[in-house]
């Protein structure tokens, strides 16, 4: 290995002779490697920093700390103007507040088969209910079909039946291969749907069932079916006008 | 000589006039002018109307919306204005992407920003299954096969960490307690890395284990995203 640069002969001797200052000293070390080897310390190199580098790369985080809203407009500086946030802020909290109703809602939770008596934060009840089965069903010849979903949003108890009596739709005997009938007396099916029925708009209803073994599962054609006890407390803790919610 | 009265004021007269004048515009205005005490209320009053103002805005639309109230903790999830359900909080944090130990900013204004059009990744797959009804030609005596569809845990197995993103590039990340904290080192970095898929910021979020499952499987489409500060 060269170590010093004044190995050079004469180098040094010619600097001084001519009246320079000697070169500095320069240590320069070469390493000398078999061919193949110089690749693979490069090759490990380049891995170190790729890895080192997915070590810095990702994210990184922090305890969620939220602070004010910024508001549009700067802060108003004469009392009216304050006065006027004042008034403005009782407007928007009546107007939240008039959103949430006051007395109790019912809650569904269609995907996961839940059915919630909620007022305000408070749950009233929290029972298993069973949802529409999600399933199309196609007539044979295709001219019309069905999609047995339970329906997303927001609508209201309309009306309270007991011992209700079903009048079966068309694809009730569509679905069981069946001639649908010209007598209407031929579609009524009495004690299917329980003691109690409250019906929520387009033929939708939450009522009993005679299969409560099938509860938590999504079986039904669009209603909400609920076991005998909890349908009792629904019915009887949900006034006509009663806000329901789906999702 | 005799003395002219009457029609030329005397200075005395004239600054005695002028006095009572100022005196009289200080009296009107003297409680227009806010105190120096009162700019920090107002302050809190505008940031306070704006947070009410967004929160209205959530409560008339059409959509779903989740509300992470940082207060309580609390995951809200909500529709027109009403609260449908509540997960709660265990912990919470916020994560921005980092290259080489370099950070990035998230974008300005991410925590008053109302996001928009959230995606459950991964999917949850939903293959809804189609009947044709028989034909009529079935005999009575032959024996239906009675098909008891799953249960929502087995139909939509939830993983124990998912997130939901924004337009915009905000991601909701909900983890189970004790979860691991990434999918995927690599996936990390590669999110970190690329562009297109980079989330500018990650609001982390660790539910309750079953609360965890139950928000995957029901967590409507499109849901929209709002923060409510800790102070509200």
């Amino acid at each position: 290995m060269r170590t010093s640069y004044a190995d050079e002969p004469g180098d040094a001797r010619g600097s001084a002779a001519r009246g320079f200052p000697p070169p500095a000293r320069r240590t320069v070390l070469r390493l000398r490697l078999p061919g193949g080897r110089r690749w693979l310390v490069l090759l490990l190199l380049l891995v170190g920093v790729v890895v080192l580098g997915a070590a810095g790369t990702g994210y990184s985080y922090r305890p969620l700390a939220i602070g004010k809203v910024k508001a549009g407009s700067a802060a108003p500086t004469t009392t009216r103007e304050l006065a006027s946030l004042r008034q403005e802020q009782k407007r928007l909290l009546a107007a939240l507040a008039k959103k949430t109703p006051r007395a109790s809602y019912i809650v569904v939770d269609r995907t996961n088969n839940r059915l919630y008596v909620k007022q305000g934060d408070r749950v009233l009840l929290q029972a298993t209910c069973s949802a529409g089965s999600g399933l199309l069903l196609r007539e044979p010849d295709g001219t019309r079909s069905w999609i047995f979903d339970t329906p997303r949003g927001s609508f209201r108890v309309l009306s309270k039946t007991r011992n209700p009596v079903w009048k079966k739709p068309d694809w009730a005997f569509i679905e069981e291969g069946k001639p649908i009938p010209s007598n209407p007396s031929e579609r009524i099916e009495y004690g299917t749907l329980g003691e109690f029925a409250l019906h929520f708009g387009n033929g939708y209803m939450i009522h009993g069932t005679l299969y409560e073994r099938l509860l938590g599962r999504p079986v039904t054609h669009g209603c909400i079916r609920l076991g005998k006890a909890d349908l009792r407390r629904v019915y009887e803790s949900a006034p006509i006008g009663t806000p329901i919610f789906v999702y | 000589m005799p003395t002219v009265r009457g029609s030329h004021p005397r200075p005395s007269q004239r600054r005695g006039k002028v006095a009572c004048a100022t005196l009289a515009v200080f009296l009107l205005n003297a409680g227009t002018f806010a105190a120096p005490g009162d700019r920090y209320s107002s302050e809190k009053l505008l940031s306070d109307n704006e947070l009410l103002r967004k929160q209205l805005d959530l409560a008339s639309g059409k959509e779903f919306y989740l509300l992470l109230d940082t207060a309580r903790p609390a995951l809200k999830l909500m529709f027109e204005g009403v609260l449908l359900r509540e997960y709660e909080v265990v912990e919470m944090s916020a994560g921005s992407p980092k290259v080489f130990f370099f950070g990035r900013r998230p974008p300005a204004g991410w925590q008053d920003a109302v996001w928009e059009g959230g995606k459950l990744d991964p999917l949850r797959h939903y293959a809804r299954k189609e009947i044709i009804a028989p034909d009529g030609s079935k005999k009575e005596e032959e024996e239906e096969e009675v098909v008891i569809p799953p249960t929502p845990e087995e139909a939509f197995p939830a993983p124990d960490h998912y997130r939901i993103r924004f337009d915009g590039g905000l991601a909701l990340e909900i983890l189970k307690p004790g979860a691991p904290e990434s999918a995927g080192r690599m996936a990390n970095v590669a999110s970190a890395l690329w562009p297109s898929s980079t989330d500018r910021v990650r609001v982390r979020l660790v539910l309750l284990a079953d609360q965890v499952e139950e928000l995957y499987r029901s967590v409507p489409e499109n849901v929209r995203f709002f923060m409510l500060p800790a102070a509200h």
